[in-house]
């Protein structure tokens, strides 16, 4: 009788549970299916077809196969070249991010006084920079990318922030151009990073802050000097929010509405009416994106190290 | 003895050495440090500065080379004449009708499901969950013209059409942004989800299990134990669906045809700075006469009392809850 009772009620315990379980998620699958399943199956559809969007709002399809994918990349004269400089500018402005956050969450691990505003002023680029505030400020007249470019254009003094006679010095020295630009280019466009980087600095922020104290009161302990126990400690506990960052950073700068190959798709689909087109587009920018993801994924995932 | 005394006194003066090389390594640390900070802090505060001292600029200072930051005149024309040019009051009530349902539902939603995927078993949950993760890295630009058409002839599984004989238009209506909030499809939600689920699964189980033994169901347990304790966490997302909601320029876009919110809003007036005198139409005339919009410089003024007034509630809302958003943060479950 009490074995009985004993198997029969986890048993109900659990379905109950799996059913609540459903009902805690039951919004966001409702959404799945609407709102994200059916368009993403229909979007596959719309980039073999050619899409007519009748008078009264609907659309009919004919099937095209692979010819949206071939004119977006052969015959189309802005999306390939886009596509390959998008692919540039993340191949050259991530590592930077990265790199750039790591440093600044560094610094911004210490306590030292007035240490929560200067944090304070750390986030507001993430208020500031989703968006609208860089357009506002840079789509204006010129084609500047960065708020600093366009306070420097509309008359502000910033001299001290273009490092021009670093430039100058370094061309004097007989540098190529190309190294010129990989070295100067950071830091004329210090304020672009800086922005990009909100999110970034405070995962590793709060990485740093679950690091367990007593690791590094051992390692004081037994003689180890600050850069050694950054490198033995701090590095290896860093690398898995590394990875997270690394891919929040990739799919960051290819998604984020100011993105040139994004804007084209935009305006493919919204001025010149092609839906099909900008569908094939989309897609082939996502397959790179996944291609670029899962290298980078294959690459790290050797090195990281997890802390169990 | 002696030999003792001998022996220590080159020591402590060794010692002593030490601690001074030590004292000035850090204070020199410590200066490089804030050398950085300052400067980087500089970097970020710049354009916000001198977009609140050019919004509040007169004309005539534009040209004094002594005026740089704060303005020898002040002037609220600047904001009066981008105010009435953006129609500033219809587009703040707009973007404020759209983004505060949007942000409550967003958080309500992603934080009952982020609770579902942290404790609770059921089949195909590994699954659904790295559907979530699929939903973070697909970009929305990918379903956006399946969306448009899909609120364009709203409809589930044809009941409005039988209802009515017509399925309804919800474009140019908040609907599809509340809808999108309440399913936890809007801006970056799945990494709303994701955040919500790491930060109860860091949670203590005890109490909870102690309130479901005392017959408390899933839901009040839910808001009674896991609620209190999620409260940075929440603080955390309400800012993020805030801002990101706020400054939105795609969903809005998408959207909103007819309708004009403040990112809207700002690139007409913006592009009526800009020459384009077609688009905002006859309304503008209004204190044409008082500005000389020829200038680069004048342009620029009034250009950043727009911005200003975009951001403005914005940056209020943000001194406010500053602090507490810098702890929460640091706290919140991203790692664990």
């Amino acid at each position: 009788m009490s074995v009985k009772t004993q198997t029969r009620k986890p048993l109900t315990l659990q379905k109950r549970r799996q059913l609540y379980g459903y009902a805690f998620i039951s919004p966001w699958l409702l959404g799945l299916v609407f709102i994200f399943a059916v368009p993403l199956v229909q979007s596959v559809i719309f980039a073999f077809s050619d899409v007519h969007i009748s008078g009264t709002g609907g659309y009919e399809l004919s099937f095209v196969g692979l010819k949206n994918f071939k004119d977006a990349l052969t015959y189309d004269e802005q999306y390939p070249q886009d596509l390959l400089s998008s692919i540039g500018d993340l191949v050259y402005n991530v590592p930077v991010i990265i790199v750039f956050s790591f440093f600044v969450s560094v610094l911004l691990k210490q306590k030292f006084p007035g240490s929560v505003w200067v944090k304070g002023i750390f986030f507001l680029p993430i208020i500031l920079s989703s968006g609208l505030f860089l357009q506002m400020q840079s789509n204006f007249g010129q084609s500047t990318t960065s708020t600093l470019d366009a306070a420097i254009s509309s008359g502000g003094n910033l001299s001290i922030l273009q490092s021009v006679n670093m430039e100058q010095y370094l061309i004097e020295m007989g540098v190529p151009d190309n190294f010129i630009a990989i070295i100067i280019g950071p830091i004329n466009r210090i304020y672009e990073i800086i922005s990009n980087s909100g999110i970034q600095i405070f995962i590793f922020l709060a990485g740093l802050n679950s690091i367990s104290p007593s690791l590094y009161e051992a390692s004081y302990v037994e003689g180890g000097t600050g850069w050694e126990v950054f490198w033995k400690i701090t590095f290896p506990m860093m690398t898995p929010l590394l990875l997270v960052n690394i891919i929040y950073s990739i799919i960051d700068t290819f998604t984020s509405v100011g993105n040139t190959v994004m804007q084209y798709v935009y305006s493919m689909a919204f001025t010149e009416m092609n839906f099909g087109m900008s569908n094939a587009m989309c897609w082939i920018y996502l397959l790179v994106l996944a291609v670029f993801m899962g290298i980078v994924a294959g690459i790290m995932s050797k090195r990281i190290f997890y802390y169990t | 003895m002696n030999t003792l005394q001998g022996a220590r006194s080159p020591l402590s003066k060794r010692m002593n050495r030490n601690k001074i090389e030590k004292k000035g390594k850090r204070v020199l640390g410590g200066l490089i440090k804030a050398v950085f900070l300052i400067g980087f802090c500089f970097i970020i505060l710049y354009p916000v500065i001198t977009m609140v001292s050019k919004a509040f600029m007169q004309q005539q200072d534009v040209y004094d080379n002594t005026v740089l930051w704060i303005p020898r005149h002040f002037t609220a024309d600047n904001l009066t004449f981008a105010f009435d040019n953006m129609h500033y009051s219809e587009a703040l009530r707009n973007t404020l009708l759209v983004v505060l349902p949007s942000v409550l539902l967003q958080t309500v939603s992603c934080m009952l499901v982020g609770y579902g995927f942290a404790r609770f078993e059921f089949k195909g949950k590994s699954i659904l969950f790295a559907v979530v993760i699929l939903t973070i890295l697909i970009p929305p630009q990918q379903i956006m013209t399946q969306l448009y058409l899909y609120f364009k002839n709203f409809d589930i599984f044809g009941i409005f059409k039988a209802i009515s004989g017509k399925s309804p238009n919800l474009l140019d209506s908040f609907w599809p942004f509340f809808i999108l909030s309440a399913t936890g499809f809007s801006i970056k939600n799945g990494l709303f989800i994701f955040i919500f689920r790491q930060s109860f699964r860091g949670m203590p189980k005890e109490t909870e299990e102690a309130a479901m033994v005392d017959g408390a169901g899933p839901l009040r347990t839910f808001l009674s134990i896991m609620l209190p304790g999620a409260i940075t966490v929440i603080a955390t997302i309400v800012l993020f669906a805030l801002v990101w909601g706020w400054n939105d320029t795609f969903y809005s876009g998408l959207f909103m045809r007819q309708t004009r919110m403040l990112p809207q809003a700002f690139e007409l007036y913006n592009s009526y700075l800009g020459g384009n005198k077609g688009l905002v139409g006859g309304e503008i005339a209004v204190q044409l006469s008082r500005f000389n919009l020829e200038d680069m410089q004048v342009i620029a003024l009034l250009r950043n009392a727009g911005v200003f007034l975009v951001m403005a509630p914005l940056l209020v809302f943000y001194m406010i809850t500053q602090r507490f958003f810098v702890e929460s943060i640091e706290r919140s479950g991203l790692v664990g």
